[in-house]
């Protein structure tokens, strides 16, 4: 008696958010698996075909991605939504502009040296 | 669990770990011979010259974390990321001029809480042992874990093993040879470093022109080539301030600033910098080219080892191993040492028997160092997975600590209370923003608080210190 091998199944519960556009992707599947991402607007693209069972995805930006997941006799997982809303970059400036002047002090002071000696 | 198949054959990593563990060993054994007391032993009885010098702050500063966390970085956060992670050169760069600072005004210090303890009292003293003891040894946990972790998945050693022969190896080879077998262990450790990282990165721009690297990335990951990518361009500064205290603070630098021949150690840590920076650079490029080259990354701190293995085939997965195997070596035997000696002379010498002759601190040395290894291998076999991110809590201690430590040297005005309220209202403000805002803003965040207060107070002193209370006698 043949049994079908169960469909492929992403480990996330559910939609995965990202503030910094990377995010770990895994599944779990019986076979060799591919990996398909349509961003926003555009067509779907491969990522990966193969028996891994995780793919780091990095770069992206904002935006709602499609992922889709399909085994070698063409069953699919339900799709999986990754949302990337980057964070602020006004809190980013500002906090490389108190970066700087921190690190600009900590280099005079070491540079001036002692004066009083 | 994820699953990935390693790159090499479990018998052909043995060989390769049973010829370097012999050859660390040797060479530790054969270096020892001539320490016959503390001060041979924890400080190669203060004669290392440039060449030694430089390769030793080199290689100590290309930890596993540098061949494996910043191509990682690179593939997280971009050119930013890239960039970011090699700001950590300045730690070295800025420590030359203050290691020269150090050596003249402490010619007889053994530790960098010698200069806690003579400059600012025993409160400021028993803090800085806290933070920095936290700081050691979580640094000393997570490189080895990540020996069992990488020596497995490279191939295929269990991480019991893996973890285990590596530790043990440095012990041995520390414990017999002292900073003496550190030092020259670190040179052969990061020629090959070095050289193996410009064999890959010939390598892969051999196999993949710049041009399609930018294209594939333009098209696949935009955000890393953004100028304004928010989370890469707030790890800068708090990246580059967590490389300053962990330089300016820790012993393992400091016993470096003791132990090199007097007027080397500002240029032997200046050229270390130098050599240094552009390694997490190359270590970086090959995470951006994965894209291009159609290797999957099944998990981001991977990604270095598999571009290697699919560019350089087997001889490549063999260079990364050995590579990983030196940059594993290099970091821990340098903490094994400045741990053990930071525990012999400012808690058993200072605290236990401070009359104890410089034979007796030499063997209390080498048993801390033992104990340091036993206590290390039962932290990591159980293998808890969340154990090595507790190394980034360190970073507010650490970037508390800069202002105490530069003043500390530099201002006759930096007074007590500026270096104990620095320290303890750093860390707890910069501890409070990783928490509540996010990791990127710990080390900043307290190394700016920590500065407010250190300046306020050598601002409103009256006091002044005097430099002759530095130079305590052996």
């Amino acid at each position: 008696m043949l049994y079908a091998a169960s469909p492929p199944t992403f480990r996330s519960d559910g939609a995965i958010d990202s503030d910094t556009g990377y995010s770990l992707i895994e599944w779990d599947a019986s076979g060799p698996a591919t990996l398909a991402i349509a961003p926003p607007g555009a067509p779907s693209r491969e990522l990966y075909s193969g028996s891994n069972e995780a793919f780091f995805i990095s770069g992206l930006a904002d935006g709602t991605y499609r992922l889709t997941l399909r085994d070698a006799s063409g069953q699919e997982a339900p799709p999986l939504e990754l949302r990337v809303a980057h964070q602020s970059v006004t809190q980013a400036l500002w906090l490389v502009a108190l970066g700087a002047i921190v690190f600009l002090a900590t280099v005079a002071a070491i540079l001036r040296g002692a004066r009083d000696d | 669990m994820t699953k990935t198949q390693a790159l090499l054959d479990p018998t052909l990593g043995w060989v390769l770990l049973a010829a370097f563990s012999v050859l660390w060993v040797g060479l530790g054994i054969y270096w020892g011979r001539r320490n016959k007391n503390f001060e041979d032993h924890a400080l190669a009885g203060r004669n290392i010259g440039l060449a030694l010098g430089s390769a030793t702050a080199a290689a100590t500063w290309i930890t596993s974390n540098t061949t494996m966390l910043a191509p990682q970085f690179a593939l997280q956060l971009g050119i930013w990321g890239m960039l970011a992670y090699s700001t950590a050169s300045f730690g070295l760069l800025l420590f030359a001029p203050m290691a020269g600072r150090i050596r003249s005004l402490m010619p007889n210090g053994y530790t960098s809480g010698d200069f806690f303890r003579l400059r600012y009292g025993r409160v400021a003293w028993g803090i800085f042992l806290v933070f920095t003891l936290f700081y050691s040894l979580t640094w000393l946990v997570s490189m080895a874990m990540a020996g069992g972790i990488l020596l497995n998945a490279l191939s295929g050693i269990s991480y019991a093993w893996g973890m285990s022969v590596i530790l043990g190896v440095c012990v041995l080879y520390t414990m017999r040879g002292g900073l003496a077998a550190v030092i020259g262990t670190d040179f052969i450790q990061s020629m090959i470093i070095l050289a193996g990282i410009v064999i890959v990165g010939i390598a892969v721009l051999s196999q993949v022109p710049v041009a399609e690297i930018h294209a594939n990335l333009t098209a696949e990951r935009p955000a890393l080539l953004d100028v304004l990518f928010p989370a890469a361009i707030m790890a800068i500064f708090n990246n580059l301030l967590f490389g300053l205290g962990e330089v300016f603070h820790n012993n393992v630098w400091w016993s470096r600033a003791f132990a090199f021949r007097k007027g080397v150690a500002g240029k032997a840590f200046a050229l270390g910098g130098l050599i240094w920076f552009p390694v997490p650079i190359a270590a970086g490029f090959i995470a951006l080219a994965s894209g291009a080259l159609n290797v999957p990354v099944p998990a981001s701190d991977m990604v270095g080892p598999l571009v290697v293995a699919t560019v350089l085939g087997k001889a490549g997965a063999i260079g990364i191993f050995v590579i990983v195997f030196c940059s594993l070596a290099s970091s821990i035997d340098s903490l094994l040492a400045a741990t053990s000696d930071l525990l012999t002379e400012d808690v058993y010498r200072r605290m236990i028997k401070p009359a104890a002759t410089p034979d007796r601190l030499k063997t209390v040395a080498q048993w801390v160092t033992l104990g340091l290894g036993v206590f290390t291998w039962a932290v990591c076999l159980p293998r808890i997975g969340t154990l090595a991110t507790v190394l980034f809590f360190a970073g507010p201690l650490v970037g508390a600590m800069i202002w105490p430590i530069v003043t500390g040297l530099y201002w006759r005005s930096a007074t007590t209370t500026g270096a104990i309220g620095g320290m303890l209202l750093g860390a707890a403000a910069g501890l409070a923003c990783y928490f509540l805002i996010g990791w990127y803003t710990g080390a900043l965040v307290a190394t700016a608080v920590s500065m407010v207060w250190v300046v306020a107070c050598a601002r409103f002193s009256a006091a002044r210190f005097d430099w002759a209370k530095l130079k305590e006698s052996s």
